[in-house]
């Protein structure tokens, strides 16, 4: 009785907050792309998960017996996606590459999304010196395109996948900064700002309980687009011998292992491209698709036409 | 009645900046002052632009000014620090204009009234859920309003959530920035009616901003009236409508519109010559000399002191300050 009576009190509190979710929801599974951006993406997370316990082979082992004669065979029953040069399984290799893609778009993203939005906060929130300073340093990092200078730490850190994701995670905040402090300096002029700052508020208080949250929208379009820009670099990286080393299974080093025996054995080459090109279209359908759920105007007028259809 | 706020030649002048240079200055306050009595309204009415908001963001320091200064029951308000400044908060509130950009959007209603409330109070309360909704039944909405996000509500309910906030903080001096002007006729007189009732209940002091005269003169117990960045008249709100002395308040009074066409007829027409001057560069001498239907050559040469022509009725006008 007591525990349903606390669900109850729950629930009314969250009443409308609930109501909020539902209509997300419902904007977000109202057009094809949303959804099969919601598909593709979260096939990727989950298979990231779960990849190495349901793959049939070992990605990593040779069988130095049979190697000969499994060697580059095309895609059968038996490997749907073929082989490779020593007679590994292409299908588990792909799948135990998902889980690296995956852990490198979650710590590159956790290192440059929290340090992206304390940068813009402070920078926005105080404006004069500080806001100079952190901008003109965010200005450099901004003013070399990424990749190139992901490429330069990494080969200063020396090849390694962890090297690799310190090296994008090192070139990865600047966006972030310049999309908070844009929605800093926008928000700071409301006047539930000022009326926080009559209540006396302390600055902390003020850009965490009201300016961040209002700010957030934007970095959540933004992050989902880059958790697959994130895993095209480093697959790049990858792919031009900086980032995983032999014999992980990264796809970009898939890919560029398969590249010496391209166009015969496509296979090689094909089903770690497709693995990438997949996961990365879906992230970015999604990120376009959040783009509008997340817009409360959007959501208004999805919830009046809700009531007028009922 | 004892005067609780002290405004003291007042100013502040916004810089315009081109590139690195300040090319010139806004005199959006320019030399202002006046006192306020404990427990009355006092209004304030300006054309838009006049610096009005200006000087009640300044009142409640939300804006650090660029000399003078402000007094709140004998303190110097802006060289309060600490806890000293926490008390002031607390004594001091503001509700603005905008009901729609006033309240957080991501905020519910309850945690908008309860954060005001761990914000500024000592003692909080056992069950905030209650106090919270005996609060907002003050300003006439109900418990059923609590978990319920900004944009469920219309201007006129926001505007009384914004009052809920200022009423938790249990303040002496509110200032209301054009509380009503961006709400409907109807629903004004009843924000407006419950505002009084408020004062009358709690003791509550204000200062009440608008460019509404009915509204101010329904409002307020004195009347300030301000033009460019200066206080032009200030006097018992009778007798600002019944004999205003300086010429600018009587052009604003001829201006508020009466329902009986033979009346309006018969009433002596003022109109000010032109547009009001930018206050970037003010005009030298008397602020509203261009535009004046008496002015002389004193009047853009010098500018006229604000001083006391009846008992509490004071006037910044050569037409009654002989030289």
């Amino acid at each position: 009785m007591r525990l349903l009576h606390i669900l109850h009190n729950w629930r009314k509190r969250n009443r409308a907050r609930l109501r909020e979710y539902k209509l997300m929801f419902t904007a977000l599974t109202r057009s094809p792309t949303a959804i099969a951006g919601l598909v593709l993406s979260m096939s990727f997370i989950i298979l990231g998960i779960v990849g190495p316990y349901i793959a049939p082979y070992n990605p990593i082992e040779i069988d130095f017996e049979k190697m000969h004669e499994l060697r580059l065979q095309p895609p059968s029953w038996e490997h749907p996606f073929g082989t490779d040069e020593f007679g590994r399984d292409l299908f588990s290799r792909v799948l135990c590459g998902a889980r690296i893609s995956l852990m490198v778009a979650i710590v590159v993203l956790s290192i440059a999304i929290p340090l992206g939005i304390v940068l813009g906060l402070i920078a926005g929130y105080f404006g004069g010196v500080v806001d100079e300073v952190i901008m003109r340093v965010t200005d450099v990092f901004l003013s070399f395109p990424g990749l190139i200078l992901a490429i330069a730490f990494s080969a200063a850190f020396g090849a390694s996948i962890w090297s690799a994701m310190a090296a994008i995670a090192l070139v990865w905040w600047p966006p972030y900064v310049r999309v908070v402090r844009g929605q800093v300096l926008q928000i700071k002029e409301s006047l539930f700002v000022e009326a926080a700052k009559a209540l006396g508020l302390n600055p902390l208080k003020i850009m965490f309980r009201h300016i961040l949250p209002n700010a957030l929208t934007p970095v959540i379009v933004l992050a989902t687009l880059d958790f697959g820009s994130v895993i095209l670099v480093a697959a790049a990286l990858s792919f031009i011998g900086l980032g995983a080393q032999p014999p992980t299974p990264e796809w970009g080093r898939l890919v560029a292992d398969g590249r010496a025996y391209f166009p015969e054995k496509w296979w090689y080459v094909f089903f770690p491209g497709l693995a990438i090109f997949l996961t990365a279209l879906g992230w970015n359908l999604l990120g376009d698709a959040l783009r509008d759920v997340l817009d409360p105007r959007y959501r208004r007028r999805l919830e009046f036409k809700e009531r007028r259809g009922r | 009645m004892d005067p609780i706020v002290v405004v003291d030649n007042l100013r502040k002048w916004f810089p315009i900046k081109k590139l690195f240079f300040t090319k010139g200055w806004v005199r959006a306050v320019d030399g202002v002052s006046f006192i306020i009595r404990e427990g009355e309204t006092f209004g304030l009415v300006g054309e838009s632009g006049c610096g009005k908001s200006t000087l009640g963001r300044l009142i409640v320091r939300l804006l650090e000014p660029t000399s003078g200064t402000v007094y709140f029951e004998g303190k110097d308000v802006f060289r309060l620090r600490g806890r000293e400044l926490k008390e002031f908060r607390r004594k001091v509130q503001i509700v603005f204009q905008d009901p729609y950009s006033s309240l957080n959007p991501r905020m519910m209603v309850f945690d908008i009234v309860a954060e005001a409330i761990k914000a500024t109070q000592q003692e909080i309360p056992e069950d905030m859920e209650d106090y919270v909704a005996s609060i907002l039944e003050k300003v006439g909405l109900s418990r059923e309003h609590l978990y319920r996000y900004p944009h469920e509500f219309s201007g006129g309910q926001r505007q009384r959530i914004a009052i809920a906030r200022v009423l938790a903080v249990r303040p002496k001096f509110i200032v209301l920035d054009e509380p009503t002007s961006s709400l409907d006729v109807s629903v004004q007189a009843q924000i407006l009616n419950m505002l009084k009732d408020l004062q009358k209940e709690h003791n509550f002091t204000y200062l009440f901003i608008s460019h509404d005269l009915a509204v101010v003169k329904y409002m307020s117990h004195r009347i300030a009236v301000m033009y460019l960045g200066k206080i032009v008249e200030i006097a018992p709100s009778d007798e600002i409508f019944e004999a205003p002395l300086h010429p600018y308040t009587q052009v604003l009074l001829s201006s508020i519109p009466i329902p009986d066409p033979k009346i309006a007829r018969s009433r002596m027409k003022l109109r000010p010559k032109g547009e009001p001057p930018s206050p970037i560069n003010p005009p030298p001498g008397c602020r509203f000399h261009p535009r004046c239907p008496q002015a002389c050559s004193l009047c853009a040469r010098e500018e006229p002191p604000l001083i006391e022509i009846e008992r509490d009725h004071y006037v910044a006008c050569w037409l009654y300050a002989r030289k």
